[in-house]
């Protein structure tokens, strides 16, 4: 979504609602949704009802639709998406990855919406499209830019042989690539070194928030372990990675060690996975587990809300480690207040991980309203 | 002949590397493999083929090097791309390779 940023951000500049229902009604398309946004994102911090509610007018922002899944099965080809097997409101199928990718992507639908008040992956009601049973022997799954895959580990070998299960058998993986989908419409963090460690970590703190919530498990509770039962038996190992402690999720005489750093210290400046993206994301991983083993309660309350509001708001195609430090650091201070415990667990957070936060307070008392005026300017003026 | 294999990325960013020498293969695995390279015009393959929009999907590193007896000196090329963007000839030599290289790691 193209917010304004930087210092002239409408969560630092907030407009008299009734100049920005004005421009929603009578702007540009441009401008009109720069006006929603605001107040979305205004009533969201008041804890009001929906700006949709407020301002009738708007109605056609609030899309109608709401969880609208398809699930495909591409019969072990790779042509995508394959033929629908399961839409919104049919019953169980009876084959578990079907009903899992249904179950799974409604499950983070439901986080998204009713915690972070987020209308689909594109936060306009896009349908969620899911394909099962993907190529052959295919140990993996993807979101392609337009939807969700996934294979079925290694199904062509004989029984004993096989070390990954289905994909779709853990909710967080599912919560993990739609997230991807979240984060390219938002931040769309480039998938390469660290802004791609921070894309990957984001999918995995949303997967992991979404199995929390469904297990209703506060941090204490909770493995924090991504993809927990994609192993079979044969391989020595609890999961993919783990979020608590990076680096030793699984370790295997086939697969090796877990290569995930859980510290600046342990970065790996690798030329293969895009840079490291699945690896070096151990670390503000841990980042986040950190922050909210120190909130305590369920996770997605406020340390999922702050990594949230910094995806949406702040995070920018190519945010390192620092930036995300920052951005957090100063989400922390206008949601929760300079200084707040809030704020003091982000810092932690960070610094358990070996990156010191940089920033001004992050106090929403003292708006930018030089870069306020700049952006009334450029907005009611529609230059570019 | 001899190839370089390489797979990362994926969900599970797990590294899969494995060098064959065709020579050493099975003999119709080393015929398919060849056949395979021949169809996909590998010499003839860009360095890096972008892999454009997606996420989670497996990174390849291929290099093949080989003197033939019509080769004056030894030729060596390297190819990296994603999974998506292979061409369709490309992808069975990959998933060909997947395979052997999944073996030789068991072993
Ligand atoms: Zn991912």
């Amino acid at each position: 979504m193209a917010y304004p940023t930087g210092p002239e951000h409408p969560l630092q500049c907030i407009l008299p609602p009734h100049m920005l229902q004005n421009i929603a009604e009578h702007g540009t398309a441009e401008q009109r949704r720069w006006a929603v946004a605001t107040l979305a994102t205004s009533e969201q911090f008041r804890g009001q009802r929906t700006a949709s509610a407020q301002f009738p007018s708007l109605a056609f922002r609030a899309v109608a639709v709401g969880k609208q899944r398809t699930i495909f099965n591409a019969d072990n080809q790779t042509n995508l998406p394959g033929r629908t097997v399961r839409s919104e409101g049919d019953d169980p199928t009876g084959d578990a990855a079907v009903d899992e990718a249904y179950d799974y992507s409604g499950a983070t639908y439901d986080l998204y919406k009713e915690v972070y008040e987020r209308n689909s992956i594109d936060n306009q009601g896009l349908p969620l499209r899911s394909t099962v049973h993907y190529g052959q022997g295919y140990d993996n799954a993807f979101w392609n830019g337009q939807q969700m895959v996934y294979g079925d580990g290694d199904e062509d070998l004989p029984a004993d042989d096989r070390l990954f299960n289905r994909f779709t058998l853990s909710i967080d993986i599912v919560g993990h690539e739609l997230t991807h989908g979240v984060t390219q419409y938002e931040a769309k963090l480039v998938y390469y070194e660290q802004s791609g460690a921070m894309n990957e970590s984001m999918s995995d703190v949303f997967g992991s928030l979404v199995k929390q919530r469904q297990l209703n498990q506060t941090a204490a509770d909770a493995d924090w372990i991504i993809g927990q039962g994609l192993f079979t038996s044969k391989v020595n190992g609890v999961g993919i990675r783990s979020m608590k402690a990076p680096g030793t999720a699984y370790d295997d005489p086939v697969l090796g060690k877990d290569p995930q750093p859980a510290h600046m210290n342990d970065y790996k400046n690798i030329d293969y996975d895009n840079g490291g993206v699945h690896i070096n994301s151990g670390i503000p991983n841990h980042a986040f587990y950190v922050v909210a083993r120190e909130l305590g309660g369920f996770a997605w309350e406020k340390a999922g809300r702050i990594w949230y509001v910094a995806l949406r708001d702040k995070l920018q195609a190519k945010s390192n480690f620092q930036d995300s430090a920052n951005l957090t650091f100063l989400v922390a201070g206008q949601l929760y207040g300079a200084g707040s415990i809030e704020q003091q667990a982000v810092r932690t957070g960070w610094s358990e991980v070996g990156i010191t936060v940089s920033s001004g307070n992050g106090s929403t008392e003292t708006p930018d309203l030089e870069g306020c005026r700049e952006l009334l300017i450029r907005v009611l003026g529609g230059s570019r | 002949m001899q190839i370089d294999f390489e797979r990362s990325g994926g969900f599970m960013g797990l590294r899969i590397a494995a060098s064959f020498v065709l020579d050493e293969l099975d003999e119709a695995d080393a015929e398919e493999v060849r056949s395979l390279i021949n169809a996909s015009n590998f010499f003839s393959l860009p360095a890096r083929i972008e892999s454009g929009q997606g996420m989670d999907q497996f990174q390849y590193r291929l290099t093949v090097s080989r003197q033939e007896a019509f080769d004056p000196e030894p030729v060596s090329h390297t190819v990296t791309m994603g999974e998506a963007s292979a061409p369709p000839e490309m992808q069975m030599l990959l998933r060909k390779l997947t395979v052997l290289a999944r073996g030789q790691q068991s072993r």
